[in-house]
């Protein structure tokens, strides 16, 4: 699938600006690891499908410091997910970020403000799935003066192949990371307005609610991907410890409730482990 | 033979301890008794006290820290920020000790910063939001700082008696810190005790990259 026209001349706009910047900047590079339980992937009331997998990213990027307060930071990245059980869920993603991030005044307790785009492919093992994702964020938030308090709203939008995979929505959320003596603690809220994508049996509610649908097999024979107007709201919580040598150790819990058209509701739990090492 | 050894080994250690005339060691704890590294420990006195020359000290920037993260200097001593990594660090201090900023900068800057006023002075780097480091500018000659076993040996000291105290930047009372005194005929350690508030994590790294994967 081609990316939208604007998507890539607005790429290559941005690359020719950046590449006379970062020749004074520096490198990082990121590799992660982990494992998920998710238990729902199908995002289901009713025929919910309960998987483990296997996740590795890996990243390059460059924080360019632009005058005193402010740091232009660009990220290539790939993720693959290699589902235990559900096999049509499995992805490789590639994509770019580009964000800009300014301190309103000197330290490290001041406030800051930051834009962010980012564009992603979607290479799923399930055509139906694979598009393109772009999206772009507004945060801010500030020290008090260990614990990091930020805000966030959002926009993003996703072209895939099958039109239930078609999504745009609206994003918000507030996270808190709070520094202790062994790790930090963090958790935040999010919640998302628009798009949602379920697979599930077929229900006369759901045929009645669905802006889109289409036979889709990824979770077994006789299931049907629809696309309905939702709202999201997440809350997390987890564990991240510091180790040697640039090395971080994380552990989140997920939880989230979504509500759809056609008194549709359903949750999903999520526990995650990672590893991480930065270059 | 093993008697022999045994008392090779008692000399040795002997000798090894030994403190010489004017020196004194401070042995530093945290409140459950745990050597406390990174204290400064001064001593000051009525005795008069040479001006000398004040050699520049030098704060380094390695691996993305201050190195090392406590420093302590006398009162009109100049201190140079090399940055030691590849990347661009923006140090800088608001502490009433001293204000100063040392724009985006590699390499070793121009002019080293003149520290002329007693205090702690916390350092920052304005990109690179866990670096933390601390400098305590002192007005007596007699300093020293403690090692990885909570101990710092104070050097040349005057035929006079001091009062020894112990700082810390993660002292729980730092306007109140530990003093006792101490004469040259006293024993030569002596044990000071911080309590200290515990270490928390400076995190580099922000959330995980694992999201929106369905």
């Amino acid at each position: 699938m081609r990316p939208p026209r604007w998507l890539s001349r607005g790429a290559v706009l941005a690359v020719s600006l950046l590449l006379p910047l970062s020749a004074r900047a520096s490198w990082w590079g990121e590799i992660e690891t982990g494992l998920v339980h998710d238990s729902n992937l199908s995002r289901s009331s009713e025929d919910q499908a309960p998987d483990a997998f296997l996740w590795i990213s890996a990243a390059v990027g460059q924080g360019i410091p632009i005058g005193r307060d402010g740091t232009l930071i660009w990220k290539g990245s790939a993720v693959a997910d290699l589902p235990d059980d559900v096999e049509a869920l499995r992805r490789f993603a590639p994509g770019v970020s580009v964000s800009y991030h300014h301190k309103l005044r000197l330290g490290n307790d001041a406030p800051f403000v930051g834009l962010g785009i980012f564009t992603r492919h979607d290479a799923y093992e399930s055509e139906l799935r694979e598009g393109w994702s772009y999206g772009a964020s507004l945060r801010a938030g500030r020290r008090w003066p260990a614990l990091l308090l930020e805000g966030e709203i959002g926009w993003e939008r996703r072209n895939a192949a099958a039109d239930p995979f078609d999504q745009e929505a609206f994003t918000g959320a507030v996270r808190a990371d709070w520094p202790l003596r062994w790790f930090t603690l963090y958790g935040g809220y999010e919640g998302r307005w628009g798009d949602a994508t379920s697979t599930a049996f077929p229900t006369p509610e759901i045929l009645a609610a669905a802006t889109a649908r289409i036979p889709d097999p990824a979770f077994g024979p006789g299931r049907v991907s629809y696309r309905l107007d939702a709202s999201a709201h997440a809350l997390e919580v987890g564990l991240r410890r510091e180790l040697p040598h640039a090395t971080a150790l994380a552990l989140t819990y997920r939880f989230e409730r979504t509500f759809a058209d056609g008194d549709v509701t359903y949750d999903d739990q999520r526990l995650s482990g990672s590893y991480r090492i930065r270059f | 033979m093993r008697c022999l050894s045994g008392w090779g080994i008692a000399l040795l250690l002997a000798s090894l301890t030994r403190v010489a005339a004017g020196e004194l060691v401070v042995q530093v704890r945290d409140a459950r008794g745990r050597p406390l590294a990174n204290a400064v420990v001064t001593a000051t006195g009525s005795a008069s006290v040479a001006e000398g020359e004040r050699p520049a000290a030098t704060i380094d920037q390695i691996d993305q820290e201050f190195v090392p993260q406590v420093s302590v200097v006398r009162v009109g001593t100049a201190v140079r920020f090399p940055n030691q990594d590849n990347i661009r660090h923006h140090v800088y201090s608001f502490s009433p000790a001293k204000q100063f900023e040392l724009p985006l900068y590699k390499g070793t800057p121009a002019a080293p910063v003149l520290f002329d006023r007693p205090g702690l002075v916390v350092l920052g780097c304005n990109i690179h939001d866990w670096m933390l480091g601390y400098l305590y500018v002192v007005q007596t000659p007699w300093f020293a700082r403690t090692d990885a076993e909570g101990r710092a040996l104070l050097t040349g000291l005057p035929d006079a008696p001091l009062e020894i105290a112990a700082l810390h930047p993660r002292a729980k009372f730092p306007e109140a810190p530990p003093r006792t005194r101490w004469s040259p005929g006293d024993a030569t350690t002596l044990t000071l005790e911080v309590p200290v508030r515990a270490e928390v994590q400076r995190p580099r790294a922000g959330r995980s990259a694992a999201r929106d994967y369905r």
